[in-house]
Parts: structure tokens; C-alpha cells; sequence
């Protein structure tokens, strides 16, 4: 097997693995309708690096950590049109989704502590790489998750 | 992840995570292009947002800044004159303001006048627009909360409903009245295919004496930014490869520019916007005779009007309540006007007047370069548009209810009037009390004890209060005195 179709088929094992749960985590982040978009970008970049394998020990933990600074930098671009985006994402949500009200209160969250939110108790993801893909200090991280998880608690009580 | 709540918020999350359909994806080529679904399907997503967003976000950033309670005033150095000071007297244009909650207001002087008229029946009031002559009004009524809006044509002087409702996109740039009152340019949903990430939709022209709509563009995706201008009907699409503007010339569509058309005047000279944004405004260029030049060097404009040779926009200060006029004479910036927010304007005479969302009326003088300012009183909470009318259309027709009121109430008749072939209706004032002659052909009942079929028929209706006076019903197609009758109604 040639380098070239070595690394496409390394890359399609680590796309087949990982895109279901980075898709649904990065819907969760911004919704369903950019999540494709968002995984999209992120497989992309790091595509473009030839030694990416070589340079990265986790690919997995990469990718959920470029899949989250992109979501963020979507939630914070279009923070003027999020109420919209809002309306119609519960709008979908209240038919298609029985935990509706769960789903409604995390995008009711601020970005960053929704995202930190998602890859944490979603993906799992440490204090270490939710401080860097959030770009905060790891001492954040704790009272970042308390708030958020407040938040939670209030909208869903 | 330790606690007990820690572990049943993580197991909440993967319930929800669970019932995310994730779509077919294909993995991204090396030359970043994908090999399958994702890219088209990305794009069109990107756009869908930007394109549903598109109306109905202008009115989102007006909530949102409304919602504020900061504002941040422009960098002094941006400032080049005088911010609006109440100095400059506010033209005594009648207002019509519509609010979230569905009311219109009627303002005149700075107060409201009468009872607000609950329009949109609970929903938002997207957009008002007053027709050519100011006699009519075109009601935008939808999308809070979410869901098919409505057009509905109303008599500007007692808000009283003259056409409509006819569904629309449930955004406030998806009508426009054509320059002769007698139509309107709408969108409607077309389409809605599963597999696509968005509906499609229909480009209507609804004929507003004879109530019907005409399919003129049918079934596509991301159509926005309906006008009607000196150049023609136009709508705009801000995906390839129909990007940009396109006018209608009553038989085919033909491209106007890349970019999105807002203003044009009588000389042909326009101002457009890049697509990409949707109608939240961009860079803005100018055109004219088929050059088109850029006039934003940075940031988002709106474009407010065109003015001789100069170019009148708003320049936006992001997250605030406020921003400036900025006018261009050619591409050189020749003034800055600091204000409130002023996202969209209607031309009357020489001013502009500000029709986004505020507690207060702006309008900016063409003539004294400066913004003139009238607090509203009566008006509980904010305006989410305003509209002004001309001078004109007030104590003109005090009293006439329109053409389409008139037939309106005779198409209403259906059990008497059981189809409508043709119908007209003419204005006769000959006696004291004007009336509207109103000829219908089709099948015309008989309220009779026995039934009888009429092939015509002609209502008298009062042109003050509307009321069916008379009718003389026939066996003719078509009613022959009638066409002999002078119509007296001036286009009304």
C-alpha cells in the first residue's frame, strides 16, 4: 500500500469513528443545521497537515477541540441572530425531540458555556482540553461547569 | 464526573445526543474539496441560515438592541456633525407604528391618535408599507412566534382591512407593492422537499381588485429582498449560481447584478448590497449606467437613499443602539451624521424617516443634514416599524373606502355570490353620497324562495361606510350599463 493510500485510509478510519459523535456534540454546541458544516472545517484543517498523524498523538481529542473553537466562533459571529435561530431550533426540537425542554435550555446557554458543557459531559473531555479549546485558563473551566450546570438546573425545575 | 447530578446531567445529554439524526457524510478530500453530500449540503445550510435569517434577523437585531440597555455612542473622531438634537423640526407626517404584539398606532404630532388596531392578531408586525399614494398600507404579520405570516393590504387612514391575508415567508422583505397600488410582489413557501435543507420558494403576484395570485418564479430556494423599483419588480438570491439581483420585466427575469438591489431613482442610479449577508445590510456599492463601484471600504452599511449624486447609508456600530448616517457624493465619504439606530429608511419629499425599530421617530433631512427627533407619547413600549404617510393621502378621501374594500364586500356575499367570473368596480359621485358600483359575472343566487341563477349583477355600495345598498341582478355575461358608467375613483 502506497504512503498516499495508507494515509486516506487512516483518515477515513479516524472520519468513520469519530463523526458521529463529533456531529452530534457540535449539534448540540450550534445546532443541526451548521453541525455538518462545522465537523466539515475541522476534518479539512486537519487534513491539510501531511504529517498530521505524526504530529498529533490524539487525532480524536484534536478534532473535538478544533470542532469546538469553530462552534464557538459561529455562536459568537452570529450572536445578533441567535434568538432567531432559537425560535427555530425549538420550533424543530419541540416536534422531533422528546427532551425538548433539555435541549431548549442548553441553547439557551451562553457559547462558551455551552460548549464547555458539551465536551464535557457529552465527550467527556478533560478541564486541559476544554481550557484550550475555549482558549481560559483550566482554573475556569470548574466555575464555568458550575454556572452552566445551574443554568441547567434552573430552566429545567 | 463524580456527583450523581454530574452523571445524570452526562446521561441527559446523551439521551439527547441520541436522537440527533446524523446525516450521510463523505470525507474531505486532500484538495479540501469533499466527495460527496457534505459540501453542497454544508453550503446550502450556510446560506439557508443566512437566507431565513435574512428578514426576519433585521427585526432580531432591532430586538436585540431593544432589549439593550447599553449604548454605545460612536468614536468621536467618526463624528463630523452635530448629533440629532431635536433642534431640527420633525416634518408633520401621519405615523403608523406596529409593535411585537401585533398593534398599529396611529400617530400624528408626536401622539398617538385613537385606539391601536390589533392588526396581526398577536403576531409581530414584520413590516409596514405604505403604498405609492400613501392610501394603502401592506401589513407583514408573522414569524414571532415561528410560523406561515400573513400580507394584508390595509386602508392607511382607518386601518380597516382592504385585501388579504395571503400567506407568506415569514419575513419582512418577502413584499412589495407595485408603483400603480394595484398589485403586491410576494413570496410565499413553495416546495418543501425532506431531503433538502430548506423549502423552496414562489415568486406571487397578488392582484389585489380581484384577490387572486400569479405564479411568476416557481419553486427556488433562498429567494430574499423583494422590491419594486423605478427599475422593476426584483428579488435576489445570495447563492450561486443565480447570486445577486434579478428584475422581471413581465415576462422574463433578467439579471441585474451580483449584488443585492435595495434603492433606485429615477435616473437609473441604484445602491446594492452583497449577498452574503441577506438583508442585514454589508458592503454597499453603487451603480450606475452599468458600473457599479464600492462605497464601504470596512464594516456594515444600510443603504437609506439616493439623493442627486449623493448616497445616503446607515453605518452600523455592531451590539449597539446606535451608529451614523454616512453620505457619499461619488466613492468619497463627504459626511457622518451620528444618531440612533437607523437600519432602514422610507423616503418621503426630502426626508428620510426611519422605520427601524425605537421609542422615538427619526428622519433625516436631506436639506439640513441632520436628523430631526419626536418623542411618541401614547404608545406603550417600543415601535417595532414605523411607517410614514404622505400629507397627501390625509383628508383627501376622508371617507371612501377603497376599490378592494368594495369588492371585497361583494366577493364576501358567498352564499348569494356563488362565482366569480369577472368582477369591477367603478367610483360614482353624481349625488351627494359617493358609491361604488360594483359588476360581478359568474353564478349569482337569488335570496328568494326559489332558487334562481343570475349570469350578472351589479351592488351599490356605499362609499362612505361600505354598506351594500342596492343590486340589480341579470341574465346577461356582463352587465352593459356598466361599462357606460364613468368611473370616477382617480386609480383610488
Amino acid at each position: 500500500m502506497s504512503d498516499a493510500s495508507d494515509l486516506a485510509a487512516r483518515w477515513a478510519a479516524v472520519y468513520e469513528q469519530s463523526r458521529p459523535v463529533l456531529y452530534r456534540a457540535v449539534a448540540l454546541m450550534v445546532g443541526p443545521a451548521e453541525a455538518e458544516e462545522v465537523v466539515h472545517e475541522a476534518f479539512e484543517r486537519a487534513m491539510r497537515n501531511g504529517a498530521f498523524f505524526d504530529e498529533v498523538r490524539e487525532p480524536v481529542a484534536w478534532l473535538r477541540t478544533a470542532c469546538a473553537r469553530r462552534a464557538l466562533t459561529r455562536l459568537r459571529r452570529r450572536r445578533l441572530w441567535e434568538r432567531l435561530r432559537l425560535r427555530l431550533a425549538a420550533d424543530e426540537r419541540s416536534e422531533l425531540w422528546e427532551h425538548a425542554d433539555l435541549a431548549i435550555a442548553l441553547a439557551a446557554l451562553p457559547p462558551r458555556d455551552r460548549i464547555a458543557l458539551v465536551l464535557r459531559y457529552y465527550q467527556d473531555a478533560s478541564y486541559d482540553e476544554i481550557s484550550a479549546a475555549l482558549g481560559i485558563a483550566s482554573a475556569s473551566v470548574g466555575p464555568m461547569l458550575t454556572r452552566a450546570r445551574a443554568k441547567i438546573r434552573e430552566a429545567l425545575t | 464526573m463524580n456527583s450523581y447530578e454530574d452523571r445524570e446531567l452526562a446521561r441527559e445529554l446523551q439521551a439527547l445526543a441520541a436522537q440527533i439524526q446524523v446525516p450521510s457524510g463523505s470525507l474531505p478530500t486532500h484538495r479540501g474539496r469533499t466527495l460527496g453530500r457534505a459540501p453542497a449540503l454544508a453550503g446550502a445550510v450556510a446560506v439557508l441560515v443566512a437566507a431565513i435569517a435574512v428578514g426576519a434577523a433585521i427585526n432580531n437585531l432591532r430586538t436585540e438592541r431593544d432589549d439593550s440597555s447599553t449604548v454605545t455612542r460612536p468614536p468621536a473622531s467618526a463624528a463630523s456633525a452635530p448629533s440629532p438634537s431635536g433642534a431640527m423640526a420633525f416634518p408633520d407626517y401621519p405615523l403608523l407604528a406596529g409593535t411585537m404584539g401585533g398593534l398599529v398606532y396611529r400617530i400624528q404630532g408626536g401622539q398617538v391618535t385613537g385606539s391601536p388596531v390589533d392588526v396581526c392578531e398577536g403576531q409581530t408586525v414584520l413590516a409596514l408599507q405604505p403604498s405609492s399614494s400613501g392610501r394603502f398600507v401592506l401589513a407583514i404579520c408573522g414569524g414571532h412566534p415561528p410560523g406561515e405570516a400573513r400580507a394584508i393590504v390595509l386602508d392607511a387612514m382607518t386601518l380597516s382591512r382592504q385585501a388579504g391575508p395571503v400567506a407568506v415567508v415569514p419575513r419582512s422583505d418577502v413584499a412589495a407593492w407595485a408603483p400603480d397600488e394595484h398589485a403586491v410582489a410576494l413570496l410565499q413557501t413553495g416546495r418543501c422537499d425532506p431531503d433538502a435543507p430548506v423549502c423552496s420558494v414562489h415568486v406571487l403576484l397578488w392582484d389585489l381588485a380581484s384577490g387572486t395570485t400569479r405564479l411568476i418564479r416557481p419553486d427556488e430556494p433562498l429567494t430574499y429582498n423583494v422590491r419594486w423599483t423605478v427599475l422593476g419588480l426584483s428579488i435576489s438570491f445570495p447563492q450561486a449560481p443565480q447570486t445577486g439581483t434579478f428584475i422581471w420585466d413581465g415576462q422574463t427575469w433578467n439579471r441585474y447584478s451580483t449584488h443585492a438591489l435595495w434603492i433606485a431613482d429615477a435616473g437609473g442610479r441604484a445602491l446594492l448590497v452583497e449577498t452574503s449577508t441577506g438583508n442585514l445590510g454589508g458592503r454597499v456599492w453603487e451603480a450606475t449606467g452599468g458600473q457599479e463601484v464600492a462605497l464601504t471600504s470596512s464594516g456594515t452599511e444600510y443603504p437609506l437613499g439616493l439623493d442627486g449624486d449623493r448616497a445616503i447609508v446607515w453605518r452600523d456600530t455592531p451590539f449597539s443602539n446606535s451608529g451614523a448616517v454616512v453620505v457619499y457624493r461619488g466613492q468619497r465619504e463627504e459626511r457622518q451624521v451620528p444618531a440612533e439606530l437607523c437600519l432602514s429608511a422610507q423616503r418621503i419629499d426630502r426626508w428620510l424617516v426611519c422605520t427601524s425599530s425605537g421609542s422615538a421617530a427619526l428622519a433625516y433631512s436631506l436639506d439640513g443634514n441632520a436628523f430631526a427627533r419626536q418623542a411618541i407619547t401614547g404608545l406603550a413600549g417600543r415601535f417595532y416599524v414605523l411607517a410614514a404617510l404622505p400629507r397627501s393621502s390625509q383628508g383627501a378621501t376622508p371617507a371612501i373606502v377603497s376599490r378592494q374594500a368594495a369588492i371585497q364586500s361583494v366577493r364576501g356575499l358567498t352564499v348569494e355570490v356563488r362565482r366569480v367570473d369577472r368582477i369591477e368596480a367603478k367610483l360614482v359621485s353624481a349625488s351627494s353620497s359617493p358609491a361604488w358600483l360594483v359588476a360581478v359575472s359568474g353564478d349569482i343566487g337569488c335570496n328568494c324562495i326559489i332558487d334562481l341563477s343570475f349570469r350578472s349583477a351589479v351592488y351599490t355600495i356605499d362609499a362612505q361606510t361600505g354598506t351594500i345598498r342596492d343590486v340589480t341582478k341579470t341574465s346577461e355575461t356582463w352587465p352593459a350599463s356598466f361599462d357606460s358608467v364613468a368611473d370616477e375613483s382617480g386609480g383610488r
